[in-house]
């Protein structure tokens, strides 16, 4: 069965490209004898390519394989060619720029040689992390004070904590607890210490200053020229009461946390039945 | 250049194997035999000079890049233009989305870099070469991309029907009618404009 025109048409293109069979080829070939339409379509076909062919080859440009090598292996070239001397200062100036940013951070990160003493000897435990506080961060005004402390166990021993030695907190400035004065923050069942940070006459600022608080249960005690006051205290007049006496044991009895207070220091006033008692230490037992 | 000898008796299949094994060398071989062509075509398929040159180049960046990836299931050529015929109908939508631009073509044909081969030309003949180009360009460019993506690889390169269709992505008979369908369209057109 002979196949129509628009059947063979469908072939003209692979027939001019080669890509019949022998007999598919003499078939269309066979067709295009008696068919002068379709021999002119496939002519017309034929023309187009040859309009095209005609056309010049379009050949990459000469300095296609450089510029290839140029966008596959960049590194190889960075420091020739033509463009050397500028990359080289651009590289030059980007080190230079490096270094002078890196000696400016150093020299924010390294504090001078006094302050580093003074840090060394005076900084606190709780000072922030990582560096030390700016001289715009410590003349800052303090925060006020957070909300009152709540401790949940008020054992006797277990909840005291010590951050200084009396001793070492002797030379601690005289003066009642200030009102400004951060109270200990808690953390989880412990107590962390808070020191607050000074400021000159001038308002200068300075490295801030041990101030050892210690907690007996909800009681803070501060460290004032030996004596562990109690919250509160502002200089009235404390009853004595000594160590080992009768009346010591006798209020141990009625106030568990008795012991815990008079093991603070030496001397200690605190608070206790609406009286201010000061624990002293029987003249021959001191310094053991 | 004993080297260069080498390399350009080798084969493709042995230069990517090369190139395989970390020789730079037989990359650039491959470059050189392939760089005509890849561009020859993309600059038909895109009609523009910068373009052209800027999609082959990125092709042989693909290709070095993806080169161990290449395991000889179509040969070095296919798989050459496959990766040139992907980038050039990336760059055709992009054309067309931005707004085509034939400056580099028509600067192309003026200078007679890719034109109708000739030798000395009156300004005569020189005018009417320049007016078949424009209409050949023109009716090239109305073709749907793949119609123009076939008849380009034929035409220009001589694929055959099979690496076409790997090309293309798509099969030896849908090859065959676009290829039908683009030489009668372009017949038409060229007529329209005389030239025929």
């Amino acid at each position: 069965m002979m196949r129509s025109c628009d059947t063979m048409r469908e072939d003209f293109s692979a027939l001019l490209d080669g890509e019949l069979t022998p007999f598919e080829q003499a078939e269309i070939e066979a067709h295009l004898s008696e068919c002068s339409e379709c021999l002119r379509i496939l002519g017309g076909m034929k023309k187009v390519d040859d309009l095209y062919r005609a056309l010049e080859p379009a050949v990459a440009p000469g300095d296609f394989e450089e510029r290839l090598k140029q966008r596959l292996r960049p590194k190889v070239r960075l420091f020739t060619g033509r463009r050397m001397a500028t990359r080289r200062i651009w590289l030059l100036a980007a080190a230079g720029l490096i270094a002078v940013l890196s000696l400016f951070l150093m020299r924010m990160q390294t504090p001078s040689p006094d302050h580093m003493q003074l840090t060394r000897a005076q900084e606190p435990p709780t000072a922030p992390k990582g560096g030390l506080m700016t001289e715009a961060e410590m003349a800052r005004p303090m925060p006020p004070p957070p909300a009152p402390l709540a401790v949940a166990e008020p054992a006797a021993t277990a909840d005291t904590h010590t951050e200084a030695l009396p001793e070492q907190a002797a030379a601690a400035p005289a003066s009642p607890p200030r009102a400004d004065m951060p109270q200990p923050e808690v953390h989880g069942d412990g107590v962390a210490m808070q020191y607050p940070v000074r400021t000159s006459a001038l308002g200068g600022a300075r490295a801030p200053q041990k101030m050892p608080i210690q907690h007996v249960g909800p009681r803070a005690f501060t460290l004032v020229e030996g004596v562990w006051r109690e919250e509160g205290y502002a200089g009235e007049p404390a009853t004595p009461l000594l160590r080992q006496s009768e009346e010591f044991h006798a209020l141990c009895e009625r106030h568990p946390d008795l012991p815990a207070i008079a093991a603070l220091g030496p001397t200690v006033i605190f608070r206790l039945e609406e009286t201010w008692r000061q624990i002293e230490t029987p003249a021959d037992t001191a310094g053991h | 250049m004993v080297l260069l000898k080498e390399a350009r008796s080798r084969s493709d299949a042995d230069l990517v194997e090369q190139c395989q094994a970390g020789d730079d060398a037989a990359f650039d071989e491959l470059v050189r035999r392939y760089k005509d062509r890849i561009y020859g075509v993309v600059f038909r398929f895109l009609g523009n000079r910068d373009d052209a040159l800027d999609v082959a180049q990125e092709a042989f960046v693909r290709a070095y890049r993806g080169i161990h990836g290449y395991a000889g299931q179509a040969s070095v050529s296919t798989w050459f233009f496959t990766i040139a015929a992907n980038l050039a109908r990336n760059r055709l939508r992009d054309q067309h989305r931005k707004g085509r631009d034939k400056s580099a073509s028509l600067e192309a044909t003026a200078d007679g870099g890719s034109g109708i081969a000739t030798t000395r030309e009156t300004p005569r003949s020189l005018a009417q070469r320049r007016e078949l180009e424009e209409s050949l360009d023109a009716c090239l460019d109305a073709l749907p991309e793949a119609q123009r993506l076939v008849f380009v690889l034929r035409v220009f390169d001589g694929l055959r029907y099979e690496e076409i269709a790997a090309c293309a992505g798509c099969a030896e008979g849908t090859v065959k009618s676009r290829l039908n369908q683009a030489r009668r369209r372009l017949g038409d057109c060229l007529k329209a404009r005389g030239v025929m």
